[in-house]
């Protein structure tokens, strides 16, 4: 015969159990939406396990070995299954709701041995995850009145288990462990919890993204999706013909009214100033001048060089270059910092920049290949020889801006529009900056990039010679003050080693020495602005740094070049959207470096604007907390120092502290000088189980073998009794043993209250020394 | 049904603790310098149990089981075992009567309230079980006639842990009706010198070892009655239980301890809250008779079976009183 509450508990988890399989039961039959069916369904399945638990409570049925496989199996059948029903019947459900039937199915096994505690409390655990899994996948009202029965329920089942171990404690009369670890670990986790939320968001940000499998983003597309993350088809084309990107017919006649880059780059970093007459010229071998040359003046002629000579920039009071929502240039997804390459320059000629040349690049020629069945458009690469390199992958969409050329990170390896089929869509603009065959980037569309990015932090050891590469990322211009800049960037780098600590050195040096004002320009008759900018004003344009990186870096022999494009800061990320707007204010300018076989790495010399890194995996991640965790502590120090201090103390003083605390609650709950008798028995046990604390933590525990009356009486060195005399330790003892084993109901006659009291009281007060261990 | 000493007349009460404070002390007199033999002795008899002595010879045996005798003022039988002891010289027989033609019931020494049993293990096993019926039930039964024994039946045995040859040892069954093994071990030097003092002057005296009757007929009986009404509160019960099933399932333990041991024990417990003027039982009162009680019933495979007794008892943790009802 079972105790009532057993029962009771039984019935109620039943219940629990009953309701989140009719919920279940109802998510699933959402695409139907055939009320028969699901009722049906869920009576069978219903009946089958109830059958079974008729069964198993006559039979008294144990779980035995295989109850383990059994669990799994229930749980992991339907992901196996599932495929079988797509092939065989054409039908199935997304993977959640996979999910959802196993975390079903789990909770029905459970109950059918539920009368065993453990397996009551899986099932209704169980039963709560595929209750909460349902509430948050389905929409269906029904679904609101039976989540309101099950917490309706829950809450009784908790209410009768609480009662029936309050029972069977006083019946026992068992002190239960407590479950210390378990305490721990929800600590921890709460103290991570709020060490994360009181990080910057970015840290935060960085730190979440891509753990979840659902997190979407992956570009995964499912047939059986319901809706949200994994539904691919969310994207659908305008139309089947890929070959125009217009959503009218007449598209192609509208004259677009955004900007285009050089625009922005114009209203960013002002207009140049009129080139003055004096000797400029580029240190270039005669067999390449003559060419070279040709090449300056085309570019000139179309005006596509960039002179760093330039005018104070005019107020930003154009509409399109404020930084409103509205106002985004383009959309990104993927990781940020990411540097877009607009157009790279080669040569400078002490004031100006010219373009590298478009020219037609063989070598890369351009093809279509089928990734997961999406077209990609790639060209033969060069496996980087010595540098570890990452893929990574990113989004844009072009909203307001108008350029053809392809934005993308350093060393770029595919492109993918969906649906765009086509390699004759794209050619290179330069060497590898990627263009389509049209006016513009299509607007509104998801152009997709995967680029293999170097990572800075990899080359800190390595001994590459970063000299060698095309002469055109070595040629100085040959002027006044260049000798001094030469000399100055022997200078920096006198102490480095390898070409990349040269690299590295130039690069701090800039970030740390200079200040970035974008308003500040040469003055007038100002024959050598770089050398101005280095020698005088310690301040400038993004423009400037990268110039200075890239003529510094190439007079001490390494091959560099700018780059001029779009910044996307990390800044300006939004969580809610996980992209990050580019604005017409992130136009910027850096140098990137020369690693050999094609490969680039951006040197990023402008102070505020971060180096590309790559994604970092959940270890490193796991770093970046930690690190953000003592950046946190060392910004407010002075908190830290204290909450060390007094952590430190309260560690060395715990059992002096909680030893303590003991003795106050022991005052509270029995102030004044005496007990009345009906709470002596009370006031001893309390007297008791407080002591053994203050002995545990005391390092001397008593003996759980021996009564604590004997102990008192029979044991001198007992250490709370030491201050008793051996009549007063006698009487206690009496007194223990009085409230300890006599019958409830009866009063002690012999035993005089007060007299207890004050002995307990001063056993209470009395220092329990730490035993020193030799 | 709980009855306790309150409901026994407060001065009836006083008076037999008196005497029993006295026949200890008359007791510890006669075996110098083991009160804590005595006090044991007194546990088993208060507890209706039977007692036996494993020792050598000459210390005191005899001497105990006879001083007890004469102190309780019983009928003192002494049988000393040997292998050619017949069961009907221990119970008695039927004797035919010549002059009234009809057979006569003659008692043996178990007839008597108080049975010292020497050297036990010397008797065949056949003698050995005719005590068994005796000890258990406290009656014989002798040609299908039944003959029931005094309420205060109390046997005292003794064996002799030495010798082998010639010895049947006493059979699990057998045991486990006693109720406590002890051994009373040498005196101090210091009582062994007041020993022969006293043998001196006593020499001249005629009863030597017996001691005069400090109880009445009929007081033992309800001195025991009252022990057993002593209260055990349930956790001190499950306290005992525990301690019992740990001896089942202990590694050199082969023979755990009984139901009927459980019973023995509680009652061993309740004559000690007895003797400490107590009326609740402790565990120190379970865990004071342990070695005593469980040595002679567990199947203990060592020469020292103190020590696993005291092992097993460190090893469960003493109940402290069940936490305060919260309905």
């Amino acid at each position: 015969m079972q105790p009532p509450d057993v029962s009771r508990q039984y019935g109620l988890c039943c219940a629990l159990v009953v309701c989140a399989h009719l919920a279940t039961e109802i998510v699933l039959g959402d695409q139907h939406g055939q009320v028969w069916l699901i009722l049906s369904k869920f009576t069978a399945i219903g009946l089958v396990v109830g059958i079974l638990c008729c069964y198993s409570v006559r039979r008294n049925w144990q779980p035995t070995g295989m109850m383990t496989l059994l669990a799994i199996g229930v749980m992991v059948g339907p992901l196996l299954i599932e495929p079988l029903w797509r092939i065989l019947f054409g039908i199935g459900h997304p993977y959640e709701i996979q999910l959802l039937i196993g975390f079903r199915n789990l909770a029905l096994l459970n109950l059918i041995w539920a009368r065993t505690i453990k397996y009551e409390r899986l099932a209704i655990v169980t039963s709560l995850f595929a209750m909460l899994f349902c509430i948050s996948s389905s929409n269906d009202p029904s679904l609101i009145w039976i989540c309101g029965l099950f917490m309706m329920l829950g809450i009784c089942w908790l209410c009768v288990k609480y009662w029936s171990e309050l029972r069977t404690d006083c019946v026992r009369g068992e002190k239960r462990a407590t479950p210390w670890p378990l305490f721990g670990i929800v600590a921890v986790l709460l103290l991570g919890a709020l060490l994360t939320m009181s990080m910057p968001a970015t840290v935060r940000t960085r730190m979440v993204e891509g753990f979840m499998p659902s997190s979407g983003g992956t570009g995964r597309a499912d047939a059986y999706a319901r809706s949200g993350v994994g539904d691919g088809d969310g994207l659908v084309a305008a139309t089947k013909e890929a070959l125009s990107f217009a959503p009218l017919e007449d598209a192609p006649f509208i004259e677009g009214q955004e900007p285009s880059l050089y625009d922005v780059f114009q209203d960013t970093y002002g207009e140049p100033k009129v080139p003055k007459k004096f000797d400029r010229a580029l240190s270039l071998p005669p067999e390449l001048f003559n060419k070279n040359h040709h090449r300056m003046a085309k570019a000139k002629k179309s005006s596509r060089t960039f002179s760093i000579d330039r005018q104070t920039p005019q107020p930003k009071n154009h509409r399109h270059l404020q930084d409103t929502p509205s106002n985004a240039m383009l959309h990104l997804v993927g990781t940020v910092p990411c540097h877009l390459r607009e157009m790279t320059y080669d040569l400078f000629d002490g004031t100006e920049w010219i373009p590298e040349e478009d020219r037609p690049n063989h070598e890369r020629k351009l093809s279509v290949v089928p990734v997961n069945e999406k077209p990609w458009i790639t060209w033969p690469t060069r496996p980087s020889q010595f540098v570890v390199t990452s893929d990574e992958q990113h989004a844009l969409r072009v909203l307001n801006v108008k350029t053809n050329r392809v934005l993308s990170p350093v060393n770029l390896k595919g492109v993918h529009i969906d649906l765009c089929d086509r390699a004759d869509l794209f050619g290179w603009a330069q060497e590898d900056i990627l263009t389509m065959r049209r006016s513009t980037l299509p607007g509104m569309t998801v152009i997709h990039v995967v680029s293999s990015l170097i990572d800075p932090r990899d080359l800190k050891g390595s001994d590459i010679n970063l000299g060698y590469g095309q002469e055109n990322y070595q040629v100085l211009p040959v002027g006044l003050g260049m000798s001094e800049i030469q000399k100055l960037a022997e200078d920096w780098t006198r102490d480095a080693e390898t070409d990349w600590e040269k690299v590295l050195a130039i690069g701090d040096r800039l970030r740390s020495d200079y200040r970035l004002d974008p308003s500040s320009v040469p003055p007038e008759n100002c024959s050598n602005p770089l050398l101005w900018f280095l020698t005088e004003s310690h301040s400038g344009p993004d423009y400037q740094f990268a110039t200075a990186a890239a003529v510094l870096c190439r007079s001490v022999g390494i091959s560099c070049r700018t780059v001029s494009g779009l910044y996307a800061s990390p800044d300006k990320y939004e969580f809610a959207t996980q992209q990050t707007s580019v604005h017409p204010s992130d136009v910027h300018w850096w140098a990137e470096v020369y690693v050999g076989n094609q490969s680039w790495v951006t040197l990023e010399a402008t102070p505020g604007y971060e180096q590309s890194q790559r994604t970092l995996g959940i270890l490193a991640k796991a770093g970046v907390l930690i690190v953000s965790g003592g950046e946190l502590a060392i910004q407010y120090w002075p908190i830290t120092l204290v909450i060390f201090l007094l952590t430190g103390w309260g560690i060395r003083e715990r059992e002096r502290i909680e030893s303590q605390l003991l003795s106050w609650l022991w005052e509270l709950q029995f102030r004044g000088s005496e007990t009345s008798p009906g709470r002596l028995r009370t006031m001893i046990l309390t007297t008791i189980r407080l002591l053994d604390r203050k002995l545990t933590l005391s390092r001397t525990p008593r003996s759980v073998s021996r009564t604590f009356g004997s102990q008192l009486a029979a044991d001198p060195t007992f250490p709370v009794a030491s201050s008793l005399s051996e009549v007063d330790r006698k009487y206690l003892s009496r007194a223990f043993d009085w409230a300890c084993y006599s019958p409830r109901n009866k009063d002690s006659d012999a035993l005089e209250s007060a007299r207890v009291h004050q002995l307990c009281r001063s056993l209470m007060h009395q220092t329990i020394f730490r035993q020193q261990h030799s | 049904m709980n009855q306790t000493l309150l409901d026994h007349p407060a001065e009836q009460q006083e008076l037999l603790r008196h005497k029993l404070d006295r026949l200890r002390q008359l007791l510890n007199e006669r075996l110098k310098g083991k009160s804590d033999i005595v006090e044991q002795v007194l546990i088993c008899l208060l507890a209706q149990g039977h007692l036996l002595l494993e020792d050598q010879p000459g210390l005191g045996k005899t001497t105990l089981a006879k001083a007890l005798a004469g102190g309780l003022g019983e009928q003192f039988a002494r049988v000393q075992c040997t292998p050619d002891l017949l069961p009907s010289d221990v119970t008695g027989f039927n004797l035919f009567n010549q002059k009234s033609q009809e057979f006569e019931f003659r008692k043996g020494p178990v007839f008597a309230e108080v049975l010292l049993a020497d050297e036990i293990n010397r008797a065949t096993p056949r003698t050995q079980s005719a005590l068994l019926e005796a000890m258990a039930e406290r009656q014989v039964t002798i040609d299908a006639q039944r003959y029931p024994l005094p309420e205060t039946f109390f046997v005292i045995a003794t064996q002799n842990p030495i010798e082998q040859h010639g010895t049947y040892p006493l059979p699990e069954a057998q045991l486990d009706r006693f109720a406590m093994k002890l051994s009373i071990g040498y005196p101090e030097q210091a009582d062994e010198i007041a020993m022969l003092d006293q043998a001196i002057l006593r020499d001249q005296s005629a009863s030597r070892d017996s001691i005069p009757a400090v109880f009445e007929p009929g007081e033992l009986l309800s001195l025991q009655q009252l022990v057993s009404s002593i209260s055990v509160e349930s956790h001190v019960q499950e306290y005992l239980v525990k301690v019992g099933h740990r001896t089942r399932k202990h590694s050199r333990i082969h023979l755990g301890l009984s139901p009927r041991g459980l019973l023995i024990w509680q009652r061993c417990a309740q004559s000690r809250t007895f003797l400490a003027e107590r009326d609740y039982v402790t565990p120190d009162d379970l865990q004071a008779t342990a070695i005593p009680v469980l040595s002679v019933r567990l199947g203990i495979d060592d020469t020292q079976p103190q020590g696993i007794i005291t092992e097993l008892i460190e090893e469960i943790p003493v109940p402290i009183a069940p936490k305060e009802s919260h309905r």
